[in-house]
């Protein structure tokens, strides 16, 4: 049984499939999907009125950095885990995860387990 | 000889005098031509004389006239050049001639002084550091006996001269040394005020004394008192700069730096810094002297072209894992093909982290070593051994070997090596000169189950075997043996890398 089931987790992905992807699979394992966002004012809109436990957010939205949307969860402690194509050495807030792309479901499954607290399990 | 001691006749009595005259009056000598005056006047009155002259190698080593008393050019003319010693000859003596007419000098030169009505006359040296660089004559127009007392004044004229001449020589050459140092300090001056460079010098604790004009307009100074160079710099650069600085001066040593300093007009430029010691003639430590370079455009560029192949590397990798999103959902519901969808997404996450080790150095190479540390996952230096000399590889090669090492490794998770937990692989590799074998790569499984020969080539030997042959240019054996795969690939230099 998976211990993120029942969290509610953010996805903020501009690429279509992407962000359907992620969203079947954040939901295969049980997780509440709020989004997926496209745009980053569509992020804020949602973060407004909907409370989150985790996000995913992609570092780079339509050529525009995501970093206000992450800006504004880790000022509230939220947990992020970035997508991004740009590897390991992205500019992002360090402690957070990054999930460099293309990820498996196993990865991100890692990813989101890790933001939120519990073991990091084997990736592989 | 000591004139001031000879006899003390009343006509020499007066010749001294007129000697003492001539060293007073060669004292105070401004030019050359003082000096020959001087000379002539002491000659002719010493020597009871009317007609005189004086004579010096010129920088050929020719006698040239250079002073004369009654002398026609025709004359001077036809006789100059001519000398009984040559330049630079020592222990030389004067030569007193009474009657030209019974010497058995050529006939044009004694008709010469015929034609000038010259009878006796003297050759005296005039010597200087001891050696000959001249000669002043005395003319008769009669047969001229030279008394003993004559020739001594005369050689105490010729003494006289030639210290001056020396110490004249000298002065001038000094002259002409102090000249050419001010001319050279001024071309430097000039040149530092002018280079498109900012140029400075600081004292050992590190005021500036010197700056030159590019770097007075950087900042915008005009007068170096009070002016705190430290405070222009960029206050997240300040510690930075300043420590680097005080290290140099306190180590005396060279430093290179860069950081961004406040301009006269308020904005910031990155300026590159090189400062070396500076020492005094007398090995004392002074300050450093550097040099500034506005780097602003060139950084600027780099970091754009950073941003744009970071950009590059985003969207390739977007596009990949699109191209995974598709996949999945192609084949999803599918249970029978979950294997290979998983292998395929293997494959595309292979071909992803290499994009990553290539954008990291601009897309120009990647290392071998990163490359293969990527491709087995966690497993290196726990179950995979890898050793072999730093080898840089192009973004093809890269990209290829990566592949070509995914399908390796996830073969040997699945038949190979890895498989049981007691398995391990060694990956090595060497260069050499040789160009038909400039890297030899070696991937040794060591098991105890005995592998089976795979029955079915598949996508995975095309990518070792033929991928990895054609990038490489590389002869690729694979060598089932009973303890494991052995896979050998011996390549060829690179085209590219041929002249280097």
């Amino acid at each position: 049984m998976s211990t993120v089931a029942g969290k509610r987790v953010l996805v903020l992905e501009d690429e279509f499939l992407l962000a359907m992807e992620a969203a079947e699979t954040l939901e295969d394992l049980g997780v509440v999907v709020v989004g997926p966002a496209y745009r980053i004012d569509a992020a804020m809109a949602l973060l407004a009125t909907e409370q989150v436990d985790a996000a995913l957010l992609d570092v780079n939205i339509g050529g525009m950095p995501s970093s206000v949307v992450a800006d504004h969860l880790i000022a509230r402690g939220v947990p992020v885990v970035f997508a991004t194509g740009y590897g390991a050495r992205a500019d992002v807030v360090s402690g957070h995860v990054i999930l460099d792309k293309p990820y498996t479901r196993e990865q991100m499954r890692a990813a989101l387990l890790q933001v939120l607290g519990y073991e990091k399990e084997p990736s592989r | 000889m000591d004139l001031v001691m000879e006899i003390p006749s009343r006509a020499e009595t007066g010749d001294t005098a007129a000697l003492l005259r001539l060293t007073d009056r060669l004292y105070r000598v401004d030019s050359l031509d003082d000096v020959f005056g001087a000379a002539l006047d002491a000659i002719t009155e010493l020597l009871g004389c009317e007609r005189a002259s004086i004579l010096l190698f010129d920088d050929l080593g020719v006698m040239r006239f250079v002073a004369w008393r009654k002398l026609s050019d025709a004359y001077r003319q036809k006789v100059d050049g001519h000398t009984p010693w040559k330049p630079g000859e020592r222990d030389v003596a004067p030569i007193f001639v009474s009657d030209i007419a019974t010497t058995a000098e050529p006939d044009w030169l004694k008709q010469t002084l015929s034609n000038e009505g010259i009878t006796g006359l003297g050759f005296v040296p005039l010597m200087a550091k001891g050696e000959v660089v001249g000669k002043f004559m005395t003319y008769f127009p009669e047969v001229h006996e030279f008394t003993s007392h004559e020739r001594e004044l005369a050689v105490a004229i010729a003494r006289q001269v030639g210290f001056s001449l020396e110490r004249y020589r000298a002065d001038s050459a000094r002259t002409a040394t102090e000249r050419r140092l001010r001319e050279s300090e001024d071309r430097f001056r000039r040149m530092s005020e002018d280079a498109p460079i900012m140029i400075w010098i600081s004292d050992s604790a590190g005021h500036c004394l010197h700056l030159n004009q590019m770097l007075r307009t950087f900042w915008g100074v005009t007068e170096l008192e009070g002016f705190d160079w430290a405070s222009t710099i960029h206050p997240d650069d300040q510690q930075a700069i300043g420590a680097a600085m005080a290290e140099a001066i306190r180590t005396r040593s060279s430093a290179r730096v860069k950081g961004r300093y406040c301009r006269h007009d308020g904005v910031y430029r990155i300026l590159e810094t090189v400062a070396r010691p500076n020492y005094a003639d007398d090995g004392r430590f002074d300050g450093m002297i550097g040099v500034n370079v506005d780097v602003t455009e060139r950084e600027e560029a780099d970091q754009h072209k950073q941003l744009l192949i970071n950009e590059l590397n985003h969207r390739v990798k977007n596009t990949l894992a699109v191209v995974q999103s598709v996949a999945r959902q192609s084949f999803k519901g599918d249970a029978s093909i979950d294997a290979k969808v998983k292998s395929f997404e293997g494959r595309l996450s292979a071909l992803a982290q290499t994009h990553n080790l290539l954008a990291a150095e601009s897309w120009q190479s990647a290392s071998l070593e990163e490359v293969v540390r990527q491709s087995v996952n966690g497993d290196a230096d726990v179950r995979i051994r890898i050793a072999g000399p730093r080898v840089q590889l192009e973004p093809k090669q890269a990209v290829t070997t990566a592949m070509a090492l995914h399908e390796l490794y996830t073969n040997a998770v699945k038949h190979g090596a890895l498989r049981s937990t007691d398995g391990t692989i060694d990956f090595t590799w060497q260069t050499t000169d040789e160009p038909g074998q400039w890297l030899t790569m070696r991937w040794q499984e060591t098991c105890r189950e005995p592998i089976q020969k795979p029955t079915r080539r598949g996508f995975g030997s095309t990518m070792i075997e033929k991928a990895l042959g054609a990038e490489f240019n590389a002869e690729v054996e694979m060598n089932y043996l009973p303890e494991g795969l052995v896979c050998t690939v011996v390549a060829r230099k690179p085209a590219s890398l041929e002249t280097r």
